[in-house]
């Protein structure tokens, strides 16, 4: 086990390293102390550095809020992932999983198919879908799951497993109609990309994802109580039904925001909060925020890999996550198949 | 100090579960609930617990309406020892214990919560194994952890009273954790805690009750001291089988005869 502050500077200083990879590698290299040079340019600690003009383009305009968005994005589910792990006191809750990214894809693809396009929202016609699409199936499987007052967590669980396969079929079926460019920007996004990412939505995604990572590291306490048992929980003073709440509005957020930027990558809420429990153990005061970074370096990695891998193509990032995740992912079953840590 | 005045639960099908029960514990006195299966009787101590409100009737605990405190609040006044724990993650024994002192501090625990958390480590014998991870224990040594827990929950200034409960606590242990268990609870309710405990065993509830309360079909039979409650016709009618109370060295020994004993004497 990790001493906390020691793994959250290691952390931290990856995240550091992966942004400067990131935003250095591609088409047009840019070196670490040209980075440097154009950040203090820019705080105008510096008054010129040592790098050409397109340079200082590619990597404001381009690099930097993509490599933003991954690193929001990645964070925010993770966040999500580890946050839903412990309020549904199961190992494979993940915000995929009670139907949250379905429902965003699914209004995704109808604006995508049909063509919708709202004069107001204009621009950001499809993450205002997206989020509404998220905000929707939530709402929906939270009201299927209460009763008397109480969200009973198993029912939650069942009912998105239903809310994911209605939700796939609808998407399914729009797919069919789509004719072939709509076709291949719904691929796209159904299996996940930065490339849409700019200044403008970056902006957009901010506060979306900043309340939620800012907020849920501070229920650690909370959730390690519910790993006892809900009643067990409330009895040590924890408000349950508000927690509740909380959680599935914050995660919501996040998650609604990111499947909006960057469409479906799947796997990171699951699995980085799965290997971070092999590292630091159970205790939530550290899985949070550690997942949070971590989230954010391996999207960031795997985004820069999707991009440069094939080069000058791109490959859908969600296609890099579930391929380096699942067998990631296979192996801590077994390992812990053989501890028997997880009573499922 | 508790008190609950003519508390009835209804179940969500209607069906009375307690029926019109009033009760109540004051400080340093050890109350243990006994009664056949279904009785209502873990019903009735999650009604005291707060984790069930009553449908009729008010519970007050130091004289204020249960309703009236907040989540956190509550936490300090009371803590429930439960039968089972089904964990769904893996904690080392000295972050179980502190969970406990979750109520009490914001971000960080204290130098005190520390002291507290050490106290009743030494205090339930798992001082040894706080860096152990508690799925690794057996039985009887996880629940003496959580007992050090919830006794670290309630452990409060000498002034201040707290309640502890016990629902079942040691129904699937041996008897050398029985008596554990049972030991420290008495010793805390000797210190001035209100201890409630529901249990199955009568010859464990006659040795350790300042009082014992009898409930059957949702109802309470009797409350009274052991000497008063555990009589041989009063228990045979509750639990629908023939009993014998035998006196031994001052202590009631509950004896069943069983029912094909009953069979016997017919033939």
């Amino acid at each position: 086990m990790l001493n906390k502050s020691i793994l959250l500077t290691l952390l931290g200083s990856l995240l550091v390293i992966s942004f400067i990879l990131s935003t250095g590698i591609g088409a047009l290299t840019i070196y670490p102390s040209q980075i440097l040079e154009m950040i203090l340019v820019k705080l105008e600690l510096m008054t010129n550095g040592n790098y050409q003009v397109n340079q200082e383009t590619v990597f404001w305009s381009i690099r930097v809020p993509r490599v933003l968005a991954g690193g929001l994005v990645g964070a925010g589910l993770a966040i999500s992932g580890a946050c839903m792990q412990g309020l549904f006191r199961n190992p494979l809750a993940d915000p995929g999983l009670i139907g949250i990214s379905a429902g965003a894809s699914l209004t995704a693809s109808i604006f995508i198919v049909l063509g919708l396009n709202i004069g107001i929202l204009g621009y950001y016609g499809l993450s205002v879908a997206t989020f509404l699409g998220a905000s929707f199936t939530t709402w929906i499987v939270y009201r299927l799951a209460q009763t008397n007052g109480k969200t009973l967590v198993s029912t939650m669980l069942l009912a998105g497993v239903a809310i994911n396969a209605l939700a796939g079929a609808c998407t399914g079926f729009l797919t069919y109609l789509s004719d072939d460019a709509q076709l291949r920007s719904l691929t796209f996004w159904l299996l996940g990309s930065l490339g849409g990412a700019n200044w403008k939505n970056v902006m957009a995604l901010i506060p979306f994802v900043i309340i939620p990572v800012l907020f849920i590291p501070s229920l650690g306490k909370q959730l390690n109580a519910f790993a006892l048992g809900e009643n067990e929980a409330a009895y040590m003073g924890v408000n349950v039904s508000r927690l509740k709440v909380i959680v599935i509005i914050l995660t919501t957020m996040a998650v609604g925001a990111s499947v909006a930027i960057a469409g479906m990558i799947g796997f990171i809420g699951l699995v980085i909060p799965h290997i971070l429990r092999l590292i630091t153990g159970p205790n939530h005061k550290i899985l949070l925020p550690a997942s949070m970074l971590l989230g954010a370096i391996v999207l960031i990695l795997s985004d820069l890999l999707s991009r440069t891998i094939f080069a000058p193509t791109e490959l859908p990032i969600g296609i890099i996550t579930s391929l380096l995740g699942t067998p990631l992912f296979l192996s801590i079953l077994l390992k812990e198949k053989r501890k028997q840590t997880f009573e499922i | 100090m508790i008190e609950a005045k003519g508390i009835t639960y209804l179940s969500t099908s209607k069906r009375p579960i307690i029926q019109d029960v009033s009760f109540s514990a004051q400080r340093g006195e050890m109350v243990i609930i006994v009664g056949p299966n279904g009785a209502g009787k873990s019903t009735l101590l999650k009604n005291l617990a707060g984790a069930l409100s009553p449908t009729q009737g008010e519970i007050f605990i130091d004289e204020k309406n249960i309703k009236d405190y907040l989540s956190a609040e509550l936490a300090k006044k009371r803590a429930v020892l439960s039968q089972h724990y089904n964990l769904s993650a893996d904690f080392l024994v000295k972050d179980i214990v502190m969970m406990g002192r979750y109520p009490h501090f914001e971000g960080i625990p204290s130098e005190q919560d520390y002291d507290i958390v050490s106290y009743n480590l030494e205090l339930t014998g798992t001082k040894h194994l706080e860096e152990r991870s508690i799925k690794s224990l057996s039985g009887g040594e996880q629940q003496r952890v959580h007992l050090a827990r919830v006794l670290s929950q309630v452990t409060q200034n000498q002034d201040e009273s707290s309640i502890l409960f016990l629902d079942e606590p040691i129904s699937s242990l041996d008897i050398h954790y029985q008596f554990a268990i049972l030991e420290v609870a008495h010793q805390k309710s000797q210190e001035g805690m209100t201890v409630i405990a529901v249990l199955h065993d009568l010859n464990l509830a006659s040795r350790f009750a300042d009082r014992l309360v009898i409930i059957k079909d949702g109802k309470k039979y009797a409350d009274g001291i052991s000497s008063e409650t555990l009589k041989p016709e009063l228990l045979s009618d509750v639990y629908n089988i023939p009993i014998e109370v035998i006196q031994h060295n001052h202590d009631n020994f509950i004896f069943p005869k069983g029912i094909s004993h009953k069979k016997e004497v017919l033939i």
